[in-house]
């Protein structure tokens, strides 16, 4: 009974956000689909011919840190501080409504469409820079790491979204911590290329570690898959421990 | 009778930057009144209801709501209320049946009966224009609309309203008073929190004053009235303003002049039949026009507000 009404709940949330895209569906295509489809094609286009197809690999992994990190950050941390500083969250948790129904609500609608952005880089970009059959063949973990990977951003955006103390710190905060994460993930270039101080920062973020998990998995790269998905689990385990915590139904 | 549904005891709210917004507060709601939180901007009415909604934790005191420990088990208080928030929170992306129907979901009702329900408040609630607008495109006497007939989806057995009528045209606002009357009829118990002194005089059967935190009176509005005495208020053209303050000095008797404004002069006089009859008869005989009226519950909170900041002077 219980369980149906936080299923139910959970459903409810996440039809109210998707609703959302009807009167944004026209900016969402051109940040989860364009862009990135943009992004590889004219890369595929400057180095035609030059891209190895390591390069390429790296390429399509870094394009896809750097698409999750933007738009799931973005997407819950500024969801959640909307939220909560416009007073939505008074309004919803005055009803029978658990904060669990609430954040698994907003987080599927980020997961379902950080899986659509994946699947739709990943044949893009394996067709463009012609690494398809690569990518297919380690494609279920794959998918998992980013997956896994999502889920660390989560927390990392409700950390910001349950925390902030206005909107325009929101979306400063958001901003800036996406960027950080997408430029010091090192996905494009390899992690010993990275000055020590900005190394060691890079250790702290989610997206490293399925990164370098994931360049081992495509075989471009010699990092331990399983320290790293251990790494990965932990970070995702802290920062969505923090972040859900974040989420007050009872004010102090 | 004394049946109660709501129980206060003691309560307290400091909030982390050290404002007193509820100091030992306590009282009753019988089950089946319209029970009014009345004060000022300030005063502590929403700090009030967001504890009694479990949505707010006091400092001190103890809140039992439908027999549930509200402060020990904030989420269960939430299957016999339904709030409506000061502020309209809304979901601008949805459409106005959208907003309701979803409301509906999540207080448990099953998609036919939130359907319904959902029709039937926007007919009830003047909205079957709007019914598929988004609700963001409305403006904010429609919202606040929208947010207030929300607090009667699933038909809980109390309703917390908090300043329901903001926003709304006189029109609108009566509108709503009626709803809340039929309500009322059906056996909802309803709390209302409002700085509109004429709501609460047209809605309560109990008023509870709120002023910096701390109950200034409680009672129903006749008993209120009586705390700060029997009186009658005679307000005269200031035309006769000089004539009048000469011709009090000479007669006998209690007369107070409360408000010298530029248009009229209002005389407090004893509630006592013979001090009334004599300064009737005494303006009739000098034939000055003059209005007679009981006190309003404005008169009676501007006064009470008064003795408490004198009590809080000495
Ligand atoms: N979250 C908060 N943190 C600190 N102080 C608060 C907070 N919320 C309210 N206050 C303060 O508590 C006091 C009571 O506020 P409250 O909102 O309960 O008053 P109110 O009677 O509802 O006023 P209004 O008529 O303006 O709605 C005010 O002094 C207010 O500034
Ligand atoms: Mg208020």
């Amino acid at each position: 009974m219980r369980v149906k009404k936080v299923l139910t709940d959970t459903y409810i949330i996440l039809i109210i956000n998707f609703m959302s895209l009807r009167t944004a569906i026209i900016p969402y295509i051109v940040i989860a689909i364009i862009l990135p489809l943009g992004f590889t094609y004219l890369i595929s286009l400057a180095f035609k011919g030059m891209i190895t197809v390591d390069a390429a690999t790296n390429m399509l992994v870094g394009v896809i840190v750097l698409s999750l990190s933007l738009s799931i950050i973005n997407g819950i941390g500024q969801n959640l501080g909307q939220d909560r500083l416009l007073k939505r969250l008074e309004l919803i948790a005055s009803y029978p409504v658990s904060p669990g129904a609430y954040i698994l609500g907003v987080s599927t609608v980020f997961i379902i469409s950080s899986l659509i952005n994946v699947i739709i880089m990943v044949f893009s970009g394996g067709i463009a820079w012609n690494i398809l059959d690569r990518v297919l063949r380690v494609f279920p973990q794959l998918l998992s790491l980013l997956l896994i990977a999502s889920l660390g951003l989560i927390g990392i955006g409700a950390v910001i979204g349950t925390r902030s103390s206005s909107l325009p710190q929101t979306y400063a905060l958001t901003n800036i911590v996406s960027f950080i994460i997408a430029m010091f993930t090192p996905a494009y270039y390899p992690i010993e290329m990275m000055p020590t101080p900005i190394r060691i920062l890079s250790q702290f973020l989610p997206t490293t570690h399925a990164a370098l998990a994931a360049r081992s998995l495509l075989g471009v790269g010699q990092y331990d898959i399983v320290k790293h998905t251990v790494f990965l689990v932990l970070l995702t385990s802290i920062y969505l421990f923090f972040g859900l915590r974040g989420i007050k139904w009872y004010e102090e | 009778m004394n049946n109660f549904i709501i129980t206060v005891k003691n309560l307290t709210k400091i909030y982390k930057n050290g404002v007193k917004a509820n100091v030992n507060i306590s009282f009753n709601i019988r089950e089946g009144e319209i029970f009014s939180i009345l004060g000022p901007n300030g005063a502590g009415k929403t700090t009030l209801i967001k504890q009694l909604a479990g949505l707010l934790k006091p400092t001190s005191g103890s809140i039992i709501v439908s027999g549930v420990d509200v402060i020990r088990n904030p989420n269960a208080v939430k299957e016999y209320i339904s709030l409506c928030p000061q502020e309209s929170a809304i979901i601008e992306h949805l459409t106005v049946f959208e907003h309701l129907y979803y409301f509906g979901r999540l207080k448990g009702l099953s998609s036919d009966k939130a359907r319904k329900e959902t029709n039937s408040l926007i007919s009830k609630f003047d909205l079957k224009k709007y019914r598929d607008q988004y609700v963001g495109s409305l403006s904010k006497g429609l919202q606040r609309r929208i947010i207030v007939a929300q607090a009667f989806l699933g038909s809980s057995k109390i309703v917390y309203l908090d300043e329901p009528t903001t926003h709304l045209d006189p029109v609108g606002r009566r509108h709503v008073w009626s709803i809340i009357r039929e309500y009322k009829k059906d056996g909802t118990t309803i709390l209302l929190a409002t700085h509109f002194m004429d709501e609460a005089e047209r809605l309560s059967d109990r008023i509870l004053f709120l002023n910096n935190g701390r109950i200034v009176a409680l009672g129903s509005i006749r008993d209120i009235k009586k705390l700060v005495g029997n009186y009658v208020k005679i307000r005269i053209d200031a035309y006769y303003g000089e004539e009048i303050t000469k011709l009090l000095d000479r007669i006998k008797g209690f007369y107070k002049i409360s408000k010298y404004s530029g248009s009229f002069i209002d005389i407090i006089v004893p509630g006592e039949d013979d001090e009334v009859e004599k300064l009737i008869d005494f303006l009739i005989s000098r034939r000055i026009e003059f209005e007679l009226r009981m006190p309003s519950l404005e008169d009676v909170f501007l006064e009470l507000s008064e003795n408490e900041s004198k009590k809080g002077i000495n």
